[in-house]
């Protein structure tokens, strides 16, 4: 019987490309297109700039150069007729700050004893709670939405007396922006 | 004796037995990694990224705007962009002011959505010779 060396008789072709070397460039081309889908897919964030632009919407409009609003007692948030004062005051469309659950805005007036008045809020009240999570702990989520919380010194009147206090501004945004999908 | 034999000497043979394997495989490569950075030059100036960064923009400008200003925007990249996909100009943008929304369409199919907060009447219009888009932020809505 012939003994088979390993490498004898292992006669061959010369073949233009390798199965291996195909699936190997395969690989590189699915893994570059779907590197660059996800890149250009990717979410431009501007929720940072959103936070600044609804504060500085606020605070302009409760705010009067240094003194407090007149009718900001009233624009509490007791009831629904209430809550669109402070829309109606500053501007911002309702629809979009509650339909979205996007937004989140709250202010409320300190004075050297607590909180004076009602705070007003609008918005998904889950920023609130989320917003506060990250500012106790320190965290950093990517799925929270973005939150703002400043304070300014604001001089008020109230039962006619004159008074100094500060006046906290918080607002948050998650809004991402949406594909449209065909036929919309 | 045994006749020494330079490397250049007697090395005949076809020239297919060697050069066309090596050819064809190039010209695979070139090929692919062409069909490569067709597909991210694409990717790059397509309709995806400027339908987002178009309606962002114009949502901020907006979010920030008062009554009584007018933006032109240089919207000629997007006239192209929607002009490669036959896209109709009438339908590039749509700004609903009391939804507070702005929706911009480079493509037949789909486009972006970006929600601005401000509460004022929104007008706009494409002006085709100059490559612009007008947006004038006209009133407060009641």
């Amino acid at each position: 019987m012939k003994n088979l060396d390993l490498f004898e008789d292992k006669k061959g072709d010369e073949k233009i490309m390798s199965l291996w070397e195909i699936f190997v460039l395969m690989m590189v081309g699915v893994g570059i297109v779907v590197g660059v889908l996800v890149y250009y897919s990717a979410s431009i964030d501007v929720r940072e700039t959103e936070i600044n632009l609804l504060y500085e919407k606020i605070a302009l409009c409760l705010n009067e150069d240094g003194y407090l609003a007149d009718d900001y007692f009233e624009l509490g948030n007791k009831n629904e007729e209430e809550v669109l004062n402070i829309f109606e005051k500053c501007n911002l469309n309702p629809n979009v700050i509650f339909d979205t659950s996007d937004f989140y805005f709250e202010a409320r007036l300190y004075d050297e004893n607590g909180i004076v008045g009602e705070p007003i809020v609008g918005g998904s009240t889950l920023h609130q709670t989320n917003c506060q999570i990250l500012e106790d702990t320190g965290a950093k989520g990517k799925e929270f939405a973005k939150c703002l919380k400043i304070r300014e010194p604001i001089k008020f009147e109230i039962n006619g007396e004159s008074k100094n206090g500060v006046l906290e501004i918080r607002t948050a945004s998650n809004q991402r922006g949406s594909r449209i999908s065909t036929g919309q | 004796m045994k006749k020494r034999r330079s490397l250049i000497v007697d090395k005949s043979g076809e020239i297919g037995d060697t050069m066309y394997p090596v050819i064809i495989r190039a010209l695979v490569y070139l090929l692919f990694f062409s069909a490569i950075l067709y597909f991210v030059y694409k990717s790059a100036t397509g309709a995806l990224v400027y339908e987002q960064a178009y309606a962002k923009e114009i949502g901020l400008m907006l979010d920030k705007a008062r009554p009584g200003t007018t933006f032109s925007i240089d919207f000629e990249k997007a006239l192209e962009v929607a002009e490669k996909n036959d896209a109709l100009v009438e339908r590039i943008v749509e700004i609903n002011s009391e939804l507070g929304y702005v929706k911009i369409r480079l493509a037949n199919e789909g486009g972006y959505e970006f929600r601005f907060f401000n509460n004022y009447k929104i007008e706009n219009e494409i002006d085709e010779e100059n490559k612009r888009l007008i947006i004038r932020v006209v009133e407060e809505l009641a």
